[in-house]
Parts: structure tokens; sequence; C-alpha cells
């Protein structure tokens, strides 16, 4: 970094910074809210539970006893919660619990004292409650105790006068040891509700001050002037993005610190329902954890109020963007999910998942630092990205270019986004349901009806020439030679990344052996597999990902950042985190290919091949003996690139 | 030295009106110690010609020099040498003139050690003194104004460019900035204002143009538009070209 940009990033933080702190709102947002809400958040459902606690432990409940109940009063009076209102010969135990005379009525037969006396019969005692009212759930164990109390020295009395010696009652003692551990820096309640409430109390905290110094000026009609002086936008958006980052880090430090008092002070008693331990440590550590995670949602923030034409606009992207904050850190609620498990590569996520680690104890350095490193970077990109929007003239003044001169310049950006989204929504709902069905069938309907048509549609209403836009021509012969040459490196390349992938995100078994289950074991014909699962993909994903979605990038982007955006969404069509990298790779090597012969011809070859590989080496257990030939593969897939080198579309004059 | 526009063109698309030339092959220029005036009326591709001038708008085609440094492909240079004002620009309200003048003059890169002199040169210079201190949001319109010119001339940029700089103004403050355009003139700036008022472009322009449709329709000197139209007056001038124009499109 210049010394210039260090400048103008501090220019620009500073007047900023200024500007935000004189405005009540923030100070509601850093200050106020911090400290006082959230921390109350934290600890009141604990006071609460303390206080229902020792009310249901100094709670005394009426008891009325109806009928002959003179035998069981003794019994009823040495429970401690029972107090004995009434006992009346007879009555209506449903008028008294409704004139609130009793909280619990026992009803006892006239006889009930010379049934018991002389064993004549089981006599029925009925006990009367209001069922509306949780607490006369104690009452109700307390007279059956009490009852039962009675049995037990009715029965002892029997054994007595029959001259029969009971046996010895035998005891079991308890007691409680509770193990703490050792190693975890604060307890359940406080680790489980912590990381919401640090992601919501940050969410509140920086999208204030962000839609101020974004959206704020632009609304008040300042930006364009800030755009007229000769500073970089970057420098700009970072000085901003850097505000936001004080005031978060701010709100979280007054949040956590309160926290942190409100636990100190506000009572940690022993008896408490839930333990809230969050020592000095925890605080600390829960701050250094949680910079990365400023860092980043700061960013967002400033991207999305970027995207604000006024203030209002913004806070009705707020609620949105606040859900999707405190939907990221329900991954702290997934019991199995830890940050080697490749977590720490999903910005945001990560963080919240550091700080599940961190509180319980058992965090990998390594793994923390590689969190915070992805976090920074990713934040970085999203201001980078922030950046360029600022300037938008549709956002400035509200025009907006023609969207036939957008298309002219070969910005076909909205449309691959929407062709990008009906397809993997088609995908998700129709595509899986029909694979579901029947993976073979289902799989060539969905091939055609969900990938191909909605590509093909596409170009139609865009007026494009289908078979320039795909690239749909003859390749020069030896390109498809070295397709076919390459084809098993871009086998074994799959299977090496599927490994690495499987290291760092391990695969469930259920997972690895769906495959099987579902083409190997397949009671279908071979050929029929095929056609379903390597010939209709081969095409249909081509004509799709080669052909329509490259077609619509070529103009406007370089052929590497053609390769690695749909390979990209090469990636996350298949849907699932453990085939994103295999996928994406064979993605951006299909799309390099079809970049380089200007044909989507050799992709396709390679595609089937590949598809048709996994099958044959699935069924006939062939992935060993593959494995066992890579010197080969390698040899041959190096002829096959020096053959694509060498043949360049242009120099065989095509 | 000094501002050239060179066939600039920008076309913007509106739902109802489609594909459209707010501003089409404008050209002029502005010399160094010269006040252009560029005249016509509301929507006639005043602000998008400045606006582009500005850098804030890309061209559609054409472009426009200042102090050799183009608008198109040295955007950086071009903003160093510029100093807008207008009367629809907003003020950070939360923030004193003196501390957005020298938050501008930093941006402007200006000199670090002389920027507390030149702010109270231009502020003794625009009488702002008294309220140098206060918040924004608790000046006057008049006020705002000066502020907004202190601000684009705190880093003493060659050229100025004022869009309708009078726009709600009183006569008293309209007055101050007259005087301040024409002291601009004498510092041997180059300034180009927009305007609608006539009395006003017929009182400070050396040269004008005037613009209607996004088209300049007649450009020179006073005297040489009156040659040309055989009136005496602006107003009846700017009259006569723009119903030419209409008359012809009809």
């Amino acid at each position: 970094m210049r010394r210039d940009d260090f400048d103008e990033i501090i220019t620009v933080f500073a007047k900023d910074l200024i500007e935000v702190l004189r405005d009540y709102r923030t100070l509601i947002v850093m200050i106020i809210m911090p400290a006082i809400i959230y921390p109350a958040l934290l600890v009141l459902p604990s006071s609460v539970a303390t206080h229902l606690k020792h009310d249901i432990k100094k709670k005394h409940y009426n008891i009325a006893l109806i009928g002959d109940a003179r035998a069981v009063i003794p019994s009823l009076r040495e429970s401690k919660t029972l107090h004995l209102r009434q006992v009346l010969e007879t009555g209506d135990p449903e008028k008294l619990l409704a004139a609130k005379v009793a909280d619990i009525v026992v009803t006892f037969p006239d006889n009930f004292t010379d049934v018991i006396d002389n064993i004549k019969s089981t006599p029925r005692v009925q006990i009367f409650y209001d069922a509306r009212r949780d607490q006369n759930l104690i009452a109700l164990a307390e007279v059956r105790m009490a009852l039962n109390m009675f049995r037990a020295s009715v029965v002892q009395y029997r054994f007595k006068t029959l001259g029969v010696q009971t046996p010895q009652k035998y005891e079991l003692n308890f007691s409680d040891i509770g193990e703490a551990k050792e190693q975890s820096l604060a307890s359940e309640p406080v680790r489980n509700l912590l990381p919401f409430l640090l992601f919501t109390m940050l969410t509140v905290s920086i999208i204030y001050p962000a839609l101020d110094v974004i959206t704020g000026e632009r609304e008040r009609n300042t930006l364009p002037l800030l755009l007229m002086s000769p500073s970089d936008r970057h420098n700009i958006m970072f000085g901003k993005c850097l505000v936001v980052i004080v005031i978060g880090a701010g709100a979280l430090l007054i949040g956590l610190l309160s926290i942190y008092l409100f636990i100190q002070i506000g009572g940690n008693k022993a008896d408490d329902l839930l333990v809230l331990k969050f020592p000095l440590s925890a605080m600390v550590m829960c701050m250094l954890v949680s910079i990365p995670l400023v860092v980043t949602l700061s960013s967002l923030s400033i991207l999305l109020a970027s995207w604000c034409k006024t203030f209002q606009q913004g806070q009705g992207y707020f609620v949105p963007f606040l859900f999707a904050a405190m939907g990221a850190s329900s991954v702290c609620s997934l019991p199995e999910l830890k940050l080697s498990s490749g977590v720490a590569f999903i910005p945001v996520a990560n963080t919240a998942l550091s700080l599940k680690e961190v509180l319980s104890g058992h965090a990998d350095p390594l793994w923390l630092c590689v969190s915070s490193v992805v976090a920074i970077a990713f934040a970085v990109y999203v201001t980078t990205v922030a950046a360029r929007i600022l300037d938008s003239e549709r956002l400035l003044f509200g025009v907006a270019d023609s969207r036939a001169r957008r298309r002219l310049s070969g910005d076909f950006n909205p449309e691959i986004a929407i062709l990008c989204f009906s397809v993997f929504l088609l995908m998700f709902y129709l595509g899986q349901t029909l694979q579901s069905w029947d993976i073979v069938v289902g799989s060539l309907i969905t091939q055609v009806v969900v990938i191909l048509l909605p590509a093909v549609y596409l170009l139609k209403h865009l007026r494009l020439p289908l078979r320039e836009t795909m690239s749909l021509r003859m390749p020069h012969p030896l390109h498809i030679l070295a397709a076919l040459l390459i084809t098993p490196l871009c086998v074994l390349t799959s299977m090496l990344v599927y490994n690495i992938q499987n290291y760092i995100v391990p695969a469930p078994e259920a997972f690895t052996t769906m495959f099987t289950r579902m083409i190997v074991e397949s009671d279908k014909p071979l050929w029929l597999s095929l056609l379903g699962i390597a010939v209709a993909p081969g095409l249909c994903e081509e004509l799709l990902f080669r052909g329509a979605i490259l077609g619509l990038l070529r103009q406007r982007f370089k052929p590497i950042s053609q390769c690695l955006i749909t390979g990209a969404l090469f990636g996350v069509f298949h849907m699932s985190i453990f085939r994103v990298g295999p996928t994406a790779v064979l993605g951006v090597v299909l799309t390099a290919l079809a970049v380089w012969t200007e044909s989507i011809v050799p992709s396709m070859i390679v595609h089937i091949l590949n598809n048709s590989a996994a099958i044959l080496m699935g069924k006939y257990h062939l992935e060993e003996r593959f494995l066992s030939y890579w010197p080969i593969t390698l040899v041959v897939g190096a002829l096959g690139l020096i053959l694509l080198i060498k043949v360049r579309p242009s120099k065989t004059g095509q | 030295m000094g501002l050239e526009a060179i066939n600039l063109t920008k076309r913007f698309f509106d739902a109802k009106r489609g594909e459209f030339n707010a501003v089409q092959s404008v050209s002029f220029a502005c010399h160094k110690g010269e006040i252009f005036g560029l005249l016509g009326p509301n929507g006639a591709g005043k602000t998008t010609t400045l606006r582009m001038i500005t850098t804030i708008l890309k061209p559609t085609s054409g472009t426009a020099k200042i102090n050799d440094f183009d608008v198109t492909t040295n955007p950086r240079q071009v903003r160093k040498q510029l100093g807008f004002v207008s009367a629809d620009t907003g003020l950070y309200e939360r923030l004193t003139p003196r501390e957005i003048l020298t938050y501008f003059g930093k941006l402007s890169k200006y000199p670090k050690e002389k920027l507390t002199e030149r702010i109270a040169e231009v502020t003794s210079m625009l009488q702002m003194e008294s309220f140098l201190d206060s918040r924004c949001e608790k000046l006057s319109t008049g006020m705002k104004q000066k502020v907004s010119i202190a601000r684009a001339i705190v880093h003493d940029p060659p050229v100025i460019i004022m869009d309708e700089p009078t726009t709600g103004l009183d006569v008293l403050t309209s007055q101050v900035l007259h005087r301040f355009i024409l002291q601009c003139k004498e510092m041997n700036k180059c300034v180009v204002f927009s305007s609608h008022i006539m009395s006003e472009a017929e009182k400070l322009c050396d040269r004008m143009a005037i613009i209607h449709k996004g088209q300049v329709l007649a450009s020179g000197t006073l005297e040489e538009l009156r040659a040309e139209s055989g009136m005496h007056y602006l107003e009846d001038i700017f009259l006569n070209v723009v119903k030419e124009d209409d008359i012809v499109e009809a």
C-alpha cells in the first residue's frame, strides 16, 4: 500500500467516524443496546428460571380433604409444602377448586378408616387439581408422596400386628459429584447463547453506520462531491468500512464487557438453573475471535449499503440481512461440525464456529488462523466489490443503461444470474425428485427439461445465434484426439481432488455408498445407465455451462475468469458439498478446453467419457487397477496437452 | 490550456421514452481567465454535460479534456484540476465548515502544511469566519452555499465548474457569488457555469453556448450572438434560437 492510499483511507475514516459519532442513533446501537439490552437478554432467562425455582420451592399448597380422612391427616401434616386448609365431611371438589379455597382437593370414601382398619376392600381415593396450572403438578406429587407414606405406614402396622418381621429397607446412598470441564471457558448456556447474541448485536450495531456513511451520503447528495475528489474509490470504501469496523468492534467490546459484568454482579449462584460462567479470559478470547467476524459483517453491510439508493431502502434490506446473520450463527448448534471439516473456509459461518470452539475450550489454533485469514480476505474482496458499485450511475443519478445497449456491450450478467437461479431451483425441486424416483430415467428427463431447455430458451429469448454462442462447431480432428488423450488425466485429477476434499470435508458413508447403490446395483441395463448418467449430462450440461453460460460470459470476461466462473458454477450446480471440489475442478478443465479449442465438442467428449469411466469403474471395481496405471495416464495426458497447445484453431484456419 | 469538450454524447434509457440522447455531440472550449456559460432551459442537458466533465458520468461517446487530461482515460488527474459547485449538492450537516474544508483539502492532496493557511484565505475571501466552527445543519442557505464554494476551491483548482450555482439564493448571496466568479477570472482560472438566468450570463460570461435538447444550438461571445441573431438582449436571442429549433423539429 502506498503512503497516499493510506492517507486517503485515514482521511475518509477520520471524517466519517466523527460524523457517525455525532449522530445519537449510532450511540444508541453502539453503546446503549450492547450495554443494557443484550446482557439482559442473556441474564434474564437465567434470572427468571431461578426465581421460578425459588418460587416453587417456597410455595405452600393449600389442600382440602373431603370425606373420612382422619387416618391420613397425620401423614399429610408431615409434608412441608402442603397446608391443610379444610377438612369437610361432604362437598364438591370442583367448587372448592373454582373458589380457590384449595389448590388440590382429595376425596375419601365415608368408610375409609374402617376399610383401612379391617382390610375390607380397596378404598377409592380421588385427587382433584386445576390442571391448567403447572405448579399444581408439584402439589399433586406431594399429595401422592404423602399418601404413599401413609400406605407404607399401614403396611408396616399390619406386619407388626401379624408378628411378621419386616425386611430391612435397603437405602441407596447418593452423592452428586459435579465434574467441571476444566478446559471449557464458559458454561453451556453461555456457549449456546453467546454466538447468537453476538451476531445479532453486531449486525444491529453496524448496519446503521454502514447505511449512514454510504447510503446517507448518496441520499444527502454529498457522494458526487466525494467522487469528484481525486481519491481512489477503493480507498474511500476501505476508509468507510474501517469506520463500520470500529463501531462494530466498539459495540462488541461494550457488549462483552457488559455481559461479563452482568454475570459477575447479577449473581451466579450455585443453585441457579442456568449456570452462567463467563470469566474474564472467556471475554478476552471472545473479543479476539470475533474481530474477523466484525470485519466480515462490516464489509457485507457496506456492500448492502452500496446497493441502496435511499436510507428507507436500506432499512428494508436490514431485516433479511439480520436474519441471514442470525441464521449463520446457527452453525454453532450443529454438534458435529468443526472448523477442520472445511467450515473454516466458509466466511461468516467460520467465525461462528470459531467462537463455539474457543468457548468450549478445544479450538485448534491453526484452524482459527485459517478461519481468520479467510474472513479478512473475504472482507477485502467484498469491500472491493462494493467500491465498484459506489459510483454506479444508476444508483447515483437514477439513470439506467439501456438493456439493449448493455447486452450489445456483452454484459449478460443479469441474464446469467436468472438462468443459474432458475436451473438451480428446478434442479433442486424437480431434478432431485425425478432422480430419486429413477436415477437413470429421471436423470435423462432432468438433463433435457431442467438443464437444456432453459439454456436454449434464454438464448432464443436474447435472439442470439445458438450455434455461434454455444460454440457448436466441429473442432480440428487433432483436438478430438487430444480430448480423448487427456480424458484419463481428467478422471485421475477428479479422483485426486475428491480424495483431498474427502480429507478436509469427510463425506459420510451414506454418501459414498449412495452412488454404488443407485448406479452399480441398478437393475437397469448398462447402456441405459451410460445414456442417462454419462451421455445425457455430457451433452446437456455442456450445452448449458460451456455453451450458453460461457457464450454469455465470453465478451465481458477474460479467458481465466471465464474458466473460473463457469467451473465454480458447475461445481455448485452439483449441489453437494462433498462433490463441489472435484466437479468444480473438472468444470474449470472442461471450460479451458472449450475456450482453447473454440468448440464445445472436445469438452463434451471428455465429460461423457469421464462420467462413463466413473460408472464402469464402480460397476467392475476397476479403481485400483486404473490408479496403478497412473504413469501411463500422465504420459498420455501430457501428449494430449502438447497436441492441444500445438494446434490452435487460428493456426488451422478455422 | 483549460477545458475542452469534444463531441460529448450521453445516451440514457428510460422506461417511457426508451433510449434517448440526453447530450448529443456537445463541443465547446473554455480557456484560462475566461468565464464560459452553458445556457439552456431545464432538461436541456447542461447538468449531464457538466457531470461528464467532472468524471462522475461516463460519456457514451466523445470526451473532454481538462488541462490536457482526458476524462475517460485519466479521470483521477482530471479531478485534481477541478472544483465543482452546484445548488443541489449537499453538505455534511454534522460537520463544521472548517472540518469540511480540511477534509476536501486533504482528499484533493493540497499540501498539508499550507492547508490551514489556505482555509483561512478562502474563508476570509467569502466572509465565513463567523460560522466557521458551527455545524452545517445550523447554517442558512446562503451560508451553506458559501461553504460549498469554499469546498470547491479549497485546493486551488485551475478549473471551476458551477452548475446553476445561484438557484434558490437571495439577491445578496447571488451578488457575493457573482463577485466570486469574477474574482476567479481575475485569478486566471477557467470558469464554466450553467444557468437558465439570462441576465446572469449576460453579466458574467465572456463566451457562451445555448444548449437545447442535448445539442449546442449557438455559441460565441455575446456580441457574436447578437450579430448572428440581430437581437440585442440575450433572453430574446435565446428564445429565438430555441424556438427555431422547435420549429425545425416540428
